[in-house]
């Protein structure tokens, strides 16, 4: 497919990395030309230099036979106004960063009446990234799929935990729920495991179940860790914002360091239940007097990925329970788990995440193709696929479908219901299938069957 | 340095390598020559070196600009010393200095030749030349990219090194699909080529040894005449082809999407027809006279023309003999100015001057009103400040080899002429100097061998532009920090 990205920038640049492994058609557009060389260095894509709101260069980057067309510079004006643009001339799909927080509230007009086929938010996404996390605090990492529906939680196994020693078989025997061992990751090998399978001390089990089943289930293997209630934000930029919003929707307290008067000023206007303190928030006397300790989690969200490691390490020191922290660059992320800050949230990682599924969705719109899709490692993805009229196997049961050995089914959503999946469910049209897989490059469900 | 992503690439090229020697092996079956060992004694030894490197389990793929450099430029010299062998083992140049030199000339699309009489040696050793200059016009790691999936990241800078011109960019996103456009152009035209020549009634062998050379825009014939006994047809059809081969691939590329008019708009296109047409008018005035008529002098300056300013190297007269100095002088300038930049010519090439022009020009309009601000303008797009710096950088070095290598040539034949137009006819992969001595009716086998390796370096640094030559014998390549 071709694809187009505005935008050299941060963003632009982890899309192109993902969508290059799927062997996309790429050219990428930007003012600067600098920066364009320099992506076209690294990676195998076509660099055309000029603006994307220029009809000329629009055209020079091959705008009529874009399959789609997406803006991510820094401004939300250019990135709308060249959606606009493409559309008009032939790009097929547009999708746009939106990120004021002013002009996303108008998206689903602007979707309307300016032929947009997406707005992406990174700051918004990257906050209900992070408020899904605060949900599950003992979770190193969190997943939804199919709007919720469906949620895959990360645990570690702990030293004393009662699953230790025991095989999968005897676990849903002993504790009867309805949730899903899908993946086991011990050290770097991943596994999905079958009903022999045995948990070891230090294994990262993925879950998949419904929301309550999954806590219902920590509660009784203590992986279970009281659900945070107050809240401490270092930085307040544009996803302090969009987070602070949604936790104290569900009753948090919220508490905000910002270092900017007027920026707190704007926060504490905007958001009247949450308490706003100015101050430098890599000042440990500041934290202290502010009762860091007391807070049941702590969100770094500075603008700089060194002073967000620095002040998550204070908390971590502190004793504060659940330590989330943003981090821009990627080249950092292994590093800074290995010092201990297993949970970290990079904006355009999800972002990048996010546009990926939505173009594999609209890829596949015919076939049984991808919804959505997470990858746990580049060898273990979980994806989301709809079962369409055209599925051969519908009604069979699952323990009769020879499903290849590395792919386990998840999960099922049939209508607004989660459906455990057992070897007596089956397949219908219309349900969305969580399928878990090891196998490379499944992008059709009946890729899964051998 | 990422030393086993460049073994491995070296080893990639060494078995492509192997290729093509079965290719003159395979020549030498048709004519039942005997001389088979010459073909496998390297095929087997570079197997033996190519396999295990290209089995080598490279984790790490990233190739950055001095890989790049490094790979591009270690795979030309060694490509070329592993060439030499047939030569030396055939018996057609028993030195191997000299089979060197024949190699290094045929990869680089030069034609200069040490053979005294090519008419007498082997056809197979005549294929092989002519597939060294087919092969290294568009570019041995081109092609090397165009068949071998999974060099995604930082190939560009291999393309970039091995590729002439000042800038180098792709046609189409994927560089591998690139590298697969331009060498199917190559390929068609190659064909087309010689399916004319064969109209033209020249013979099978000779029709295919000719497009080969003229598609490289290398020079090497199997005549002693070179092109003069074929005929007014096929030397009008050549003469074309030898223009075409030197405009910029991606002008095809435009044309055959259906972008005709851009194409033609090219500055550096419209530059070099402007060359071309004025010196064939100014060399055909010149020589009319000796010729007799205006349309046979026309036919003559235009071969020689488009020759020289291809940079291919074809006669069809002796014009070094022959024509006096004024045409032959505009020959020696042509031979500096080359081809277009993307396309299998050499020479400094006509962007550059372009720009070198444009550039002067600015620099004189500064300093009239030294607080103007001037915006430098290349094909519709403005020069960055790199680019104009290369491109006078690259200028400086390239008078300074001329000045360097005529002066240490002068140590071995005691004619300035000859060597400085040996030298001109090297670096820029010409072939044939203009004097008695080196014209395209004599051969460079006067020279001694150290002179000889010389000026086989000095035709590597004209095919790879210089740099990647210079930055291999640079100490701080090799440097870890």
């Amino acid at each position: 497919m071709n694809l187009i990205i505005v935008g050299a920038g941060k963003v632009g640049e982890t899309l192109i990395e993902n969508f290059l492994k799927e062997s996309h058609d790429i050219t990428v557009l930007d003012v600067n030309a600098s920066e364009v060389s320099s992506i076209v260095d690294k990676l195998d894509v076509k660099g055309v230099v000029g603006s994307g709101i220029e009809r000329d260069s629009l055209i020079n980057a091959g705008v009529e036979s874009a399959d789609f067309f997406i803006a991510c510079t820094s401004r939300d004006e250019t990135n709308i106004l060249c959606c606009v643009l493409a559309k008009k001339l032939g790009a097929k799909r547009t999708i746009a960063r939106v990120r004021d927080p002013e002009y996303f509230k108008e998206v689903d007009g602007m979707k309307e009446d300016l032929g947009l086929d997406f707005a992406f938010n990174p700051e918004l996404h990257t906050a209900l990234e992070i408020a899904q996390q605060l949900k599950f605090p003992s979770a190193r990492g969190v997943e939804t799929f199919v709007k919720n529906r469906v949620t895959m939680a990360e645990y570690e196994i702990a030293d004393g935990n009662p699953l230790i020693g025991k095989s999968l078989k005897d676990i849903s025997g002993e504790f009867g729920n309805k949730v899903l061992i899908a993946v086991v990751q011990r050290g770097k090998e991943f596994f999905i495991p079958r009903g022999d399978f045995v948990i070891n001390l230090g294994d990262l089990i993925h879950i998949i179940a419904k929301e309550a089943e999954i806590n219902a289930f920590c509660k009784k293997t203590k992986l279970y860790k009281r659900r945070a209630k107050n809240i401490f934000i270092v930085g307040g930029g544009k996803i302090t914002y969009y987070l602070a919003l949604e936790l104290i929707k569900s009753g948090l307290d919220v508490k905000i360091i910002e270092n900017d008067e007027g920026r707190a000023q704007v926060l504490a206007g905007a958001l009247p239940k949450a308490t706003v303190i100015l101050g430098d928030g890599t000042d440990n006397a500041l934290l202290d007097e502010e009762n860091i300790k007391g807070a049941d989690a702590c969100v770094t969200l500075t603008g700089i990925d060194e002073e967000n490691v620095i002040v998550s390490l204070y908390a971590k020191q502190k004793g504060v329970g659940k330590v989330i922290t943003k981090i821009d660059r990627s080249s950092i992320v292994s590093m800074v788990e290995r010092i201990g800050l297993d949970a970290v949230v990079s904006p355009k990682d999800i972002i990048a995440n996010q546009i990926v599924s939505f173009v594999r969705a609209h890829q596949a719109e015919t076939g049984n193709g991808i919804n959505t899709l997470y990858k746990l490692d580049d060898k273990v993805e979980a994806l989301v696929f709809t079962v369409r009229e055209s599925f051969g196997k519908q009604g069979v049961p699952l323990k009769k479908l020879s499903i290849k050995r590395n792919v386990l089914i998840g999960g099922i959503v049939r209508g607004n219901e989660f459906v455990f999946p057992t070897g007596e469910s089956c397949l219908l049209a219309g349900d969305r299938v969580i399928v878990v897989t090891a196998a490379k490059q499944v992008t059709d469900l009946t890729q899964i069957l051998r | 340095m990422n030393y086993k992503m460049v073994l491995n690439v070296l080893g990639k090229v060494f078995l492509l390598e192997i290729i093509l020697l079965a290719l003159p092996m395979i020549v030498g079956f048709i004519y039942n020559e005997s001389s088979y060992m010459a073909w496998l004694i390297p095929m087997a030894s570079l197997f033996v070196i190519g396999a295990p490197l290209s089995f080598i389990r490279v984790k790490n793929k990233a190739i950055y600009a001095k890989e790049g450099f490094v790979i591009v430029s270690l795979a030309w010299i060694l490509m070329s010393a592993f060439g030499a062998v047939p030569f030396v083992i055939n018996g057609a140049l028993p030195s191997y200095a000299d089979a060197f030199f024949e190699t290094v000339s045929g990869f680089t699309t030069t034609g200069s030749t040490v053979i005294v009489n090519v008419e007498t040696i082997d056809r197979s050793i005549q294929f092989w030349r002519a597939l060294t200059h087919w092969i290294g016009g568009m570019g041995v790691l081109v092609f090397v990219l165009a068949i071998t999936p999974g060099y995604n990241s930082g190939a560009m800078h291999v393309l970039r090194a091995e590729s002439p011109g000042p800038t180098v960019g792709k046609l189409v996103s994927k560089l591998s699909f690139t590298a697969r456009i331009l060498y199917g152009i190559y390929m068609a035209m190659t064909a087309l080529l010689i399916i004319l020549l064969l109209i033209g009634k020249m013979p099978v062998f000779d029709s295919i040894v000719h497009a080969f050379a003229t598609a490289g825009t290398g020079g090497f014939g199997v005549k002693a005449d070179s092109i003069g006994g074929y005929g007014t047809y096929n030397q009008a059809v050549i003469a074309i082809f030898m223009f075409l081969f030197s405009i910029n691939f991606n002008l095809y590329y435009l044309i055959l999407i259906g972008n005709v008019k851009k194409a033609f708009k090219s500055e550096e296109f419209r530059a070099f027809t402007m060359i071309v047409v004025v010196s064939t008018l100014s060399i055909a005035l010149n020589i009319m006279a000796q010729v007799g008529n205006f349309g046979m002098a026309l036919h003559h300056a235009f071969f020689q023309v488009s020759s020289i300013s291809s940079t291919t190297g074809f006669s069809s007269t002796d014009f070094a003999n022959e024509w006096p100095d004024f045409s032959k002088a505009i020959l020696m300038v042509l031979m500096v100015t080359g081809a277009c930049a993307g396309s299998t010519g050499g020479g400094i090439k006509v962007s550059r001057l372009v720009i070198l022009c444009k550039s002067v020009t600015a620099d004189i309009k500064r300093m009239l009103h030294p607080r103007s601000v001037v915006a430098v303008k290349f094909e519709n797009e403005p020069l960055s400040k790199e680019t104009e710096r290369n491109v006078r950088s690259y200028f400086v070095v390239y008078v300074l080899i001329i000045a360097l290598c005529s002066l240490v040539l002068c140590l071995d034949i005691n004619d300035f002429m000859t060597n400085f137009s040996s030298t001109l006819a090297c670096l820029g992969n010409v072939g044939p100097g203009i004097t008695k001595l080196n014209g395209p009716m004599a051969n460079y086998a006067l020279y001694s061998p150290y002179s000889k390796v010389l000026l086989s370096i000095v035709m590597l640094v004209g095919r790879l532009e210089i740099f990647p030559i210079l930055i291999l014998f640079t100490p701080r390549t090799w440097k870890k920090v």
